[in-house]
């Protein structure tokens, strides 16, 4: 049981953080670009 | 190491370097410097927080934990997406600690308990802060090290260590949040596709089931994947304890929501960051895991901090390399900057500040920050050179944070949710987190005593620092009414 849901977690962690990458990457750039147009 | 990869390190470091001292002139006031004026939006706050968190100090000592510990480490990951997630559901401390527009958690003992608690907790927090990451120079060095293939006998390391210092402390000086901010969003951007592109490459490499049936072969099940029978009961109770403390009480994430825009946003960004703890300890373990697995289960023969640098020096292709260690160095540099920014400024706006007995200019206390940069810069070069325990660097971590956070979890608990909480019991609970120190190792040795392992040293403190809180403020409750 614990090597299925070891196995599990590491498929589901690198979805997420694949996911993540994407979504924080562009809404961060334009955010960053705020932050320093805004100073 | 080949003249692609060298080139690309040398120009990405440039890059950073450059970026970092252009943006110094967006330093205005000391809010700016501590903060970023509390000018963050969600998406950057949780980049940013994860660009902090994943230093190269927690992927070294993260995949020494995988090579150690294997798939059983898993849990230590496991437990701190949990915790976080609950945060994130329940607002639970990091709402209300928001809410009080505080831009640091000794000023929330000030608000809550007075002055006394105020100065006493940054003293801890920067004890124990600054002592937690006397080993991260030395860590960093040993990661050049092996991944340039570098001699390890005699004073290169202690050339190397001198090196990344005088880069960490020029760069950090000149900047502030708002150079953290930036370079952790590229830092962020770089290493994570280091990241992926590194786990796919190793998973291609060793074919998916073979992973797990070469283990099989070097060890058995239970040593491989069950964390009770590898770690023990105490270990994952006081993992679960280093879970909260990462997310909430530790200064440097906690910046992250105290410098976050709207307070509504705060629950939304521990959602996001319950992912970004999950994977920051999952995929470096399992590139250590690979490390050990790579070289045949052979952990003995090398110092286990730097099977993973070795491993990934061996199997990636050429420019990828590069890419990964140029994002593993400019790690390095925004995890120091992190925290060297976090700690002076603490020592500056909640001890000399409120020592002094007045208020200090910005430009004043932006002077005196940059000095105790210097001083605490030269702190980890000494440190890193003479310390001689040989506690895996997690177990290090989570001993010397201790004597900050053991105190500190009852203080901020008790102080938000329960009205009897008094300046008395804060002080003694405060000072209760300091009995953690006997888990280091030189200190158990030097007492004689006999613990396996230290994690029921830190559980034990835990236990004892809210006993005191509770019966402190019981048997001494303030005789004034509480300001928050």
């Amino acid at each position: 049981m614990w090597k299925l849901i070891w196995q599990l977690l590491l498929i589901i962690t690198m979805i997420l953080f694949i996911f993540m990458f994407f979504k924080f990457t562009f809404t961060g750039y334009k955010e960053l670009k705020e932050i320093l147009k805004d100073d | 190491m080949s003249t692609l990869d060298t080139s690309i390190i040398i120009l990405y470091l440039l890059s950073i370097f450059s970026i970092g001292l252009y943006t110094r002139h967006y330093i205005k006031d000391f809010s700016d410097f501590m903060i970023a004026g509390r000018n963050v939006s969600l998406a950057l706050s949780v980049v940013t927080m994860l660009g902090s968190e994943l230093g190269l100090i927690t992927v070294m000592y993260t995949a020494q934990t995988g090579v150690n510990g294997l798939f059983a480490s898993f849990h230590i990951g496991l437990a701190a997406f949990l915790v976080t997630l609950f945060i994130g559901l329940t607002g639970f401390v990091v709402v209300k600690l928001r809410q009080l527009r505080v831009k640091s958690i000794p000023e929330y003992y000030q608000l809550r308990f007075g002055k006394k608690v105020r100065i006493l907790g940054a003293f801890l927090l920067v004890l124990g802060g600054v002592l937690n990451m006397g080993l991260f120079l030395k860590v960093g060095a040993i990661f050049i090290q092996a991944v340039f293939g570098l001699d390890g006998e005699g004073s290169t390391l202690i050339i190397i260590m001198f090196i990344l210092l005088v880069l960490v402390l020029v760069y950090t000086i000149s900047g502030g949040m708002i150079s953290v901010i930036v370079t952790d969003y590229i830092q962020y951007v770089v290493l994570s596709l280091g990241f992926i592109f590194a786990v796919f490459y190793s998973i291609s490499y060793f074919g998916w089931s073979n992973i797990f049936l070469e283990l099989e072969k070097l060890k058995n099940y239970e040593e491989i994947y069950n964390p009770l029978e590898n770690r023990g009961f105490s270990y994952i109770s006081w993992q679960v304890i280093l879970g909260f403390v990462s997310a909430v009480v530790w200064p440097t994430a906690i910046t992250r929501v105290l410098a976050i825009k709207d307070v509504k946003m705060v629950k939304l960004q521990y959602i996001w960051s319950s992912v970004s703890f999950l994977s920051r300890f999952i995929i470096p373990c399992f590139l250590g895991i690979c490390a050990f697995l790579y070289f045949d289960g052979n952990s003995n023969s090398y110092h286990t901090l730097s099977l993973m640098p070795m491993y990934l020096y061996e199997i990636l292709p050429v420019g990828v390399l590069g890419v990964v260690v140029a994002g593993m160095l400019a790690a390095f540099m925004s995890t120091h900057d992190s925290y060297l920014l976090c700690w002076s400024t603490i020592i500056t706006n909640d001890i000399i500040e409120p020592l002094s007995n007045k208020t200090l200019s910005s430009s004043r206390k932006i002077q005196i920050t940059r000095f105790i940069i210097i001083i605490l810069g030269l702190y980890i070069f000494y440190w890193g050179m003479f310390y001689e325990g040989s506690d895996a660097i997690w177990d290090y971590l989570g001993i010397t944070g201790a004597i900050y956070f053991t105190g500190a979890i009852s203080v901020i608990i008790f102080g938000l949710y329960w009205s009897k909480a008094s300046s008395t019991g804060a002080i003694l609970s405060l000072l209760a987190g300091l009995s953690s120190v006997i888990g280091l190792e030189p200190v158990r040795l030097y007492l004689g005593i006999n613990v396996s392992n230290p994690a029921i040293i830190g559980l034990l403190t835990l236990v004892f620092s809210c006993f005191v809180m509770i019966s402190g403020s019981l048997l001494f409750p303030d005789q004034s009414e509480e300001i928050v």
